[in-house]
């Protein structure tokens, strides 16, 4: 009796959770991959992965399986130690903070009063990871990719916070699920309404935090060949390519959860919902990366601190106004 | 490497001494007094050009080439290229000269003795000069006095022969061979 | 310790030379032999502070073959398709300047129909390269699409071409006296039927890259060079129109039949990349003029001078045969001694001039607008290094 009684049921919840969401993350990465180069296949008039499977659908896995049979190796005059952990830096809150999304009304790892800040903070880890990733190479590509990131990353971090404050103060509360459901189900219910400025600067603010076009400056190729992960083959690189995926899906899932609604739709509400929303959103992603040149740094750091900081500011102090009304 | 190494005189003939040496720089003594021996004509002048895509020509001893060049710069051509052919009183180097608003090229040619193939730089008048003339030093082994950066950038810095270019004593042709009609002042001799 | 040893004592000859001078709060980065951006083997030593550009010194000869080695013991026929791998993206021009200086040397006669012929070949394979240019030029600056989109104009091009020359990227084509094949009614119509394509296709260039926020701020102001840069170091071609001044071998020595066309010189007075990037879209739309007008009036006739020598021997002279390239002015100082292979073969590239100003433009630069510049001289690496 006294077992069961003590038996860590909240611990057995995390992990059955952390399971399902990194069975989530590995299969979404394999459909984000696929998608991304059909869209991009579609939008340049080609093809796209066309061989492996009926319409390349196992493209994604042939490309992991031989990611997965690649030798690993350190480069010479590299760290090893700082070198194997960046990945490992990068993919771990990638996966974490899954388990504080809602991704329907009874689909949620943990309902935790924190889960915006847990996300917020996790997600910043990812510097950390890039930071070193470049430094331990001992290659000066992936230094400057390295150096670009802390800068844009950092920078973009504000406005990201200065966007969420309003929703913040509109529903009292960090619970992503009670912000989910505070909303109604039809359009004209979700915050994007009430707060577009703030959606729109959350929106670049995620491209931008998440190195995605036109903001990749970090692994900008055409200037520093791969950025900060130049030096990584196998299993390393793909860990940092699913770490990017999955921080694009936890960009969208954050977008559909704050100004979007959630899981909460007109008819039939639940996780279809929210994934159609995500997916959305991760569709006008991979659209504008096969659109638009990228940025040069100085002109991305301008944006930000000349613009969407002071936007955000005012778009905060408006919105408090009016509540204090 | 060294240049002199690389090139070696074929048609090396006894400097004797002429009057006129005195008057020249130091550094371009023995570079004259093999030249003048060769071909004592050498000097300023205009030769006809007016065919075969040239407007005008010039030849000029390589102590006046400098002169030319800044007269060029003045008069607001800008440099089409080097070019270096191997013959058999040396090295003639031949620069074209053009002009944007008034087309017409304009020659200038000079030549140096395989013996000392060294001349004046003009890449501080013409930047642009600067690779043309590190081409010259990579094919022909012509050293241009005063480069600030005359190392190879053709070739790989590690190469050891010869320069590529210069042709075996058998196939050098002289100036009136290859260049009849040219309208040079009397007293040219071939040899 | 060891390892900063090892690695400041590493580098090739150039390396270890550009380190000497090096300050001591910057960074020598290696740009190049193997870069996504240089589209070949070009290779720059950047000395950088932060991502400033301190000193920039391109690095040449890793595609270095010797071409006017190879043409001293080759017959002048036998050289021609050499040419075309001087610079692969306009090899025509390239073909061109060798013939045409064979033919001056010698005073060979075109046939009316021969010269048609070469205007028109030659204008669509400049806007092919243009095309590429385009292309390439948006990919080194993040965007990707739209270089597919000139790969398809540009397959049109290498369709229509390879049906009468029979290659589609290192052509061969003019001969002495003439060109090789006729064209035909089908290659008439076909090059018709690009000609209004392309002006459709031009004003989605301009709706999806041209007007673009983004592309404009990484273009407008970067890179100037002023006219008497280009001066100094001799550019010629698109450079030195976006630097405002109407230079185009074309116009200015005549060659063929171009002066029988009515074409305007693009010329940009901003002297920025934005300037060099107008001046090629506009050639693309002039080029297609001239060869619509060259179409018009197609003679009939001959495609090659049966008078023609077969194996050359010219008589010994020295002449100079320049040609308008799709990088600017391609020549040929070609030196005869009287026999069946030239004396000596200066070839004139365009992009060695335009490279060599790079690094004074380059100083003080971001090495995102390094790129920018690089890409906007349109250079080609094999035109360089020969």
């Amino acid at each position: 009796m006294m077992d069961l009684i003590f038996f860590p049921w909240q611990l057995f919840v995390i992990f059955v959770g952390l399971a399902g969401v990194m069975a989530f993350v590995g299969l979404n990465g394999l459909l984000l991959v696929y998608l991304d180069r059909k869209i991009a296949g579609f939008i340049q008039r080609r093809v796209g992965p066309y061989e492996v499977g009926p319409q390349g659908i196992l493209q994604p896995v042939a490309d992991g399986l031989k990611l997965l049979g690649k030798q690993i190796f350190t480069p010479k005059g590299a760290d090893p130690a700082l070198y194997w952990l960046a990945p490992m830096i990068s993919i771990t809150p990638a996966i974490v903070v899954f388990i504080a999304i809602p991704f329907g009304p009874n689909l949620q790892v943990i309902n935790t009063n924190v889960g915006l800040i847990l996300i917020l903070a996790f997600t910043g880890i990812n510097v950390l990871a890039l930071c070193l990733g470049g430094w331990a190479s001992q290659n000066k590509y992936a230094l400057l990719g390295a150096a670009r990131d802390i800068a844009q990353s950092v920078a973009y971090e504000i406005p990201l916070l200065l966007s969420v404050l309003p929703i913040i103060f509109l529903t009292g509360t960090f619970n992503l699920f009670d912000i989910a459901s505070g909303q109604g189900a039809w359009p004209w219910q979700w915050y994007i309404l009430h707060q577009p400025v703030a959606f729109l600067i959350f929106f670049v603010c995620i491209l931008a935090e998440t190195n995605r076009s036109p903001f990749d400056l970090p692994e900008g190729e055409s200037e520093l060949t791969a950025g900060f992960h130049t030096d990584y083959s196998g299993m390393a690189f793909a860990l940092f390519f699913l770490a990017e995926y999955s921080y694009m899906v936890i960009g969208s899932c954050l977008i559909a959860t704050i100004f979007l609604g959630g899981f909460q739709g007109p008819i039939a509400s639940g996780a279809w919902w929210f994934l159609a929303k995500v997916y959305i959103l991760l569709l006008i992603m991979i659209w504008i990366r096969w659109t638009f040149p990228r940025l040069r740094f100085d002109q991305l750091l301008n944006i930000c601190w000349k613009w969407m900081i002071p936007i955000a500011v005012v778009n905060l102090l408006v919105t408090l106004a009016v509540i204090s009304l | 490497m060294t240049t002199d190494n690389k090139i070696k005189d074929s048609n090396s003939k006894e400097a004797t001494s002429n009057t006129k040496e005195e008057a020249f720089q130091k550094e371009q003594t023995s570079d004259l007094d093999q030249l003048i021996n060769t071909i004592n004509w050498l000097y300023n002048f205009q030769v006809s050009e007016k065919y075969k895509g040239y407007e005008l020509g010039y030849f000029v001893i390589p102590r006046n080439l400098r002169h030319s060049a800044r007269r060029m710069d003045r008069a607001g051509y800008f440099l089409e290229d080097v070019s270096c052919i191997d013959i058999k009183e040396g090295l003639q180097l031949v620069y074209h000269f053009d002009h944007y608003d008034a087309p017409g090229r304009i020659v200038i040619r000079t030549v140096v003795t395989r013996d000392d193939p060294s001349l004046p730089t003009i890449s501080d008048i013409y930047p642009g000069a600067s690779w043309h003339e590190r081409e010259c030093y990579d094919f022909f082994g012509v050293r241009f006095t005063g480069h600030p950066n005359l190392v190879p950038l053709l070739l790989d810095p590690e190469y050891e022969g010869p320069p590529p270019l210069l042709k075996e004593e058998s196939a050098r042709r002289s100036m009136e061979q290859i260049q009849p009609e040219r309208g040079f002042p009397e007293g040219m001799s071939v040899g | 310790m060891d390892l900063d040893r090892r690695l400041a004592s590493s580098g090739d000859f150039y390396s270890q030379k550009f380190q000497t001078t090096e300050r001591e709060d910057t960074l020598v980065l290696n740009l190049g032999p193997q870069h996504p951006s240089t589209h070949g083997v070009l290779r720059i030593l950047l000395e950088i502070d932060g991502e400033y550009i301190v000193r920039a010194e391109p690095v040449l000869g890793y595609i270095h073959r010797m071409h006017e080695k190879i043409a001293e013991v080759m017959t002048y026929t036998q050289f021609a398709p050499y040419t075309g791998r001087i610079d692969y993206l306009h090899p025509l021009a390239w073909g061109w300047s060798h013939i045409g200086a064979v033919e001056r040397l010698m005073d060979v006669q075109v046939p009316e129909r021969a010269e048609y012929i070469r205007v028109i070949t030659c204008e669509l394979n400049r806007i092919s390269s243009h095309l590429l240019w385009w292309g390439a030029y948006i990919n080194d600056l993040g965007a990707f699409t739209p270089f597919f989109y000139a790969f398809d104009d540009r397959e049109i091009i290498s369709d229509i071409l390879q049906r009468i020359i029979g290659s589609r990227l290192t052509f061969s084509f003019y001969r002495i006296g003439g060109v090789a094949t006729d064209i035909d009614d089908r290659f008439v119509s076909e090059t018709r039927e690009f000609c209004n394509r392309m002006k459709e296709r031009l004003k989605m260039y301009k709706a999806l890259v041209t007007d673009n926020f983004i592309f404009r701020n990484r273009l407008e102001g970067i890179g100037e060079i002023p006219f008497e840069t280009c001066r100094k170091y001799g550019a010629t071609g698109p450079v030195v129109r976006g630097s405002g001044k109407a230079y185009d071998v074309r116009r200015s020595e005549p060659y063929s039949i171009y002066d029988r066309f009515d074409f305007e010189i693009p010329v940009y007075h901003t002297c920025d990349a934005m300037g060099r990037y107008l001046v090629r879209m506009d050639e693309i739309r002039e080029s297609i003029k001239i060869i619509e007008q060259a179409l018009d009036a197609l003679p009939q006739g001959e495609c090659l001078n049966r008078k023609a020598p077969k194996r050359p021997k010219p008589p010994p002279n020295d002449v100079y045969f320049a040609v308008e390239g799709g990088r600017g002015k391609v020549g040929a100082h070609l030196v005869s001694d009287g026999g069946r292979s030239p004396y000596r073969l200066k070839l004139r590239s365009p992009s060695y001039s335009n490279l060599s100003l790079f690094s004074e433009v380059a100083q003080g630069t971001l090495i995102a607008d390094a790129i920018s510049i690089l890409g906007s001289l349109d250079l080609v690496i094999p035109e360089i290094d020969r």
